[in-house]
């Protein structure tokens, strides 16, 4: 078995990087766009972390955690990464389910660690 | 005598319009290939260029990553906004080795000649590109002219060049920018600001002597919730000789959620016209004042206002 | 009569490259401002932007306006109950609404607010639900007047954008109005709209408090130095596939008329008749700025290519 990432972003440029990012950590990075996108790829496989570079997919209706995860469970990790500084925005998405939230502009070492370690926590 | 001078006219103004529009289509024209070519094959090689930095930048050497086809027409400007891109989104980057590779291939100098080639909004892009790309306090100088450009996007820009590469000077640079800081323009250095570029704290910001950086100041204090300022904002709504910069103050106090109980606040509220008065009932609400603290500072007249508004949020047991 | 036209010609001549250009400048602000990260985060603070549906009850296109990544915004949907309870329970399940106190506004005459809703999720909370009888007997633009009317009476931003079931905001219209608005001291402007695609206005709400609440020609109300023009989209047609369809066929008939504006002008030139020459040459430059501004406009189309527009 080995572990697996997901990006899900709309922004082709900001995927990049991200996925650049997270080379040789052992982990397989596969990328999407948008909720539909990352209903998809969780359905096809399973994922250790997902990681979305936009805060708007959880601010409407749906309920995208509870989509990806089984119920009960804190799997697959999911990490948002987005320009939203407002603490209303914030406290939506961790009542959503959302296990870190970090800000852009983002430290890439920073956040490699952050990965790193969150995969090692489950492996 | 007259048709044969309007006939000579409209000769001249078909030859002139023919002109235009074979001009305006050959445009068009051109402005389709070039959004086919930014799609397909830019959208291509930026992916490579990005690669090529990243992989650069997360093996920590200073072996100068190879950039395909770099030299050929457009990939100048494609690798600036790669660099920029990347710098725009991140912090704490190796920029020795981005500082190598610009130097390298001469891209801060290119970027210079690329802003003086171009007018209007694509020159303020250009210097917000330059803006990202490290440099040193000689490139500060070297858009100094466009400080006093009539766009003010092209203004605000140079002075973001200015301070990303010189920011030991930023104050400096803030109080001298000629015209008042828009609110978006404060957002912007906020940007700069959590870059980690620029070496501001609100302290000596909110007491200088300078609107501009005052109102900077404030801006650090609300975007980073700092409570410790509450005494300074205080002062700011009391000082009747800035009555913006004291209405700034009395929201960023509502936005850090203090006690607008205050002698001050109440002189300012019973300064204010019924339409700001209204408005900042409707921000109170939103930021969950109760109705006490409402009916300490507003008249008795408009107490029903700010009752409908603070009932609207809750639950109705009927 | 000759001197007339010809002057006619040169001003249907010059109002085209001015409009062009504006259009070209209008689509380099807007590839500026796309990069400019500071306005949806920071600004967020400042201004608020307060989003009026009238006819649209669709969760996608709620979901599509709720999910502006812009803080300071409130979407607020009315909906009869009464008459279309079915849309109105998808609504108040999928969002988790409740009913909140509501006693009525001093600022609209608006009396007929049967409930008033807004969800207990936090991630929610810039929605707004708002339960109006529709009457049978107004017309359908009477109709979104009253519903927008409703809907400011409990609006909590200084900024109000009316929508309608037809046309739909496009991603980056918020934060554009924002970066518009951002730019000139608080309360300096009263309206910003735009010329191109669907017509859509963002009103100051102390406007139409004044006015007495929406009505025809709003704008005019506003003093031109309060009232901001943009040469861009704003807004789409709700209707995608009808969009693309109007787009294609647009684009065919430019073309069409480019081409043709062209061989009439070369044939009148032969037959030695200038001044049809210079109607036709008139036309082509007409033509020929609107296929080069639409070729412009393009660069904001592909960005939301097989979205839902909010």
């Amino acid at each position: 078995m080995h572990r697996r990432i997901l990006i899900v972003a709309g922004e082709a440029f900001v995927r990049d990087v991200v996925r650049l990012s997270l080379v040789g950590l052992g982990a397989e990075v596969r990328c999407t766009s948008g909720c539909e996108g990352m209903r998809a790829s969780c359905r096809r496989a399973t994922f250790d972390l997902i990681i979305v570079l936009q805060a708007a997919m959880f601010l409407c209706g749906g309920n995208p955690v509870r989509e990806v995860r089984p119920a009960g469970l804190r799997h697959p990790a999911i990490y948002v990464l987005s320009w939203q500084q407002a603490e209303q925005t914030v406290l939506s998405l961790l009542e959503a389910g959302v296990d870190q939230y970090m800000t852009f502009p983002v430290n890439l070492q920073r956040l490699r660690r952050k990965v790193a370690d969150e995969l090692d926590r489950r492996w | 005598m007259v048709n044969p001078m309007i006939d000579t006219l409209y000769k001249i103004y078909a030859v002139l319009a023919l002109a235009t529009a074979c001009a305006l289509s050959a445009g068009a024209l051109f402005a389709a290939l070039r959004e086919r070519r930014r799609r397909g094959h830019d959208a291509m090689l930026r992916a490579k260029y990005l690669h090529a930095l990243m992989l650069a930048l997360s093996g920590g050497e200073r072996r100068m990553p190879y950039f395909p086809l770099f030299g050929h027409p457009g990939t100048r400007l494609l690798l600036c906004e790669t660099i920029a891109g990347l710098v725009s989104i991140t912090y704490g980057l190796d920029t020795a080795l981005l500082r190598h590779a610009i130097d390298r291939y001469g891209l801060d100098r290119w970027m210079l000649r690329h802003v003086r080639r171009c007018r209007g909004y694509r020159r303020a892009r250009a210097l917000a590109l330059l803006a990202c790309l490290p440099s040193d306090e000689t490139m500060a100088a070297a858009v100094a002219p466009y400080l006093r450009s009539r766009n003010r996007y092209v203004r605000f820009y140079a002075l973001t060049v200015q301070l990303a590469a010189d920011p030991a000077h930023a104050l400096r640079y803030i109080e001298s920018y000629d015209g008042p800081l828009s609110v978006s323009e404060v957002a912007e250095l906020m940007a700069l600001l959590r870059r980690g570029i620029l070496p501001l704290a609100y302290g000596p910001l909110l007491e200088a002597r300078s609107l501009k950086l005052r109102r900077v100041g404030l801006a650090i204090v609300r975007q980073f919730g700092i409570e410790e300022a509450e005494g300074r904002l205080l002062q700011f709504v009391a000082d009747t000789s800035e009555p913006e910069l004291g209405r700034e103050a009395l929201y960023a106090l509502c936005s850090l959620r203090c006690s607008l109980l205050r002698r001050e606040v109440a002189v300012f509220i019973a300064g204010m016209d019924l339409r700001e008065r209204r408005a900042l009932l409707r921000c109170m609400a939103l930021e969950g004042y109760a109705l006490n603290t409402m009916r300490r500072l507003f008249e008795d007249e408009e107490r029903p206002y700010y009752e409908t508004l603070v009932q609207s949020y809750k639950r109705s047991l009927a | 009569m000759k001197a007339l036209l010809l002057l006619l010609l040169c001003t249907v001549g010059a109002a085209a490259c001015f409009v062009l250009r504006s259009v070209l400048r209008g689509r380099n602000k807007r590839r500026l401002l796309r990069d400019a990260h500071g306005i949806g985060s920071s600004l967020s603070e400042e201004i608020g932007i307060s989003v009026l549906c009238s006819g649209i009850d669709a969760p996608e296109r709620i979901d599509a306006l709720l999910g502006s990544e812009y803080t300071r915004f409130e979407t607020i949907v009315v909906l009869d109950a009464g008459g279309f309870p079915d849309e109105f329970a998808r609504l108040t399940a999928r969002y988790r609404m409740i009913r909140v106190e509501w006693h009525g506004s001093q600022e609209f005459p608006t009396s007929d607010i049967r409930t008033l809703w807004r969800s207990r999720r936090r991630n929610c909370r810039r929605l707004v639900l708002v339960d109006r009888p529709q009457r049978a007997d107004g017309s359908a633009s009477e109709g979104s007047v009253t519903d927008w009317n409703a809907a400011a009476s409990v609006a909590a931003y200084d900024y109000l954008l009316p929508l309608d079931g037809r046309t739909a905001l496009l991603p980056d219209a918020v934060m554009r109005i924002v970066a518009e608005l951002g730019e000139h001291p608080a309360g300096a402007v009263d309206a910003v709209r735009s010329r191109i695609g669907m017509p859509v206005a963002l009103i100051a709400r102390d406007v139409v408090v004044e006015a007495g609440g929406f009505g025809k020609r709003m704008l005019r109300q506003v003093p031109r130095r309060r009232r901001l023009v943009l040469w861009e989209p704003l807004a789409g047609r709700a209707d995608r596939a009808e969009a693309a369809k109007r787009a294609r066929v647009a684009k065919n008939m430019l073309r069409t008329a480019v081409i043709a504006a062209f061989l009439a002008t070369g044939g009148a030139v032969a037959a030695g008749y200038w001044t049809g020459a210079a109607v036709t040459a008139a036309a082509a430059v007409v033509a020929g700025a609107a296929a080069y501004g639409r070729q412009a406009l393009a660069f904001d189309e592909s960005a939301f290519d097989g979205k839902t527009l909010p």
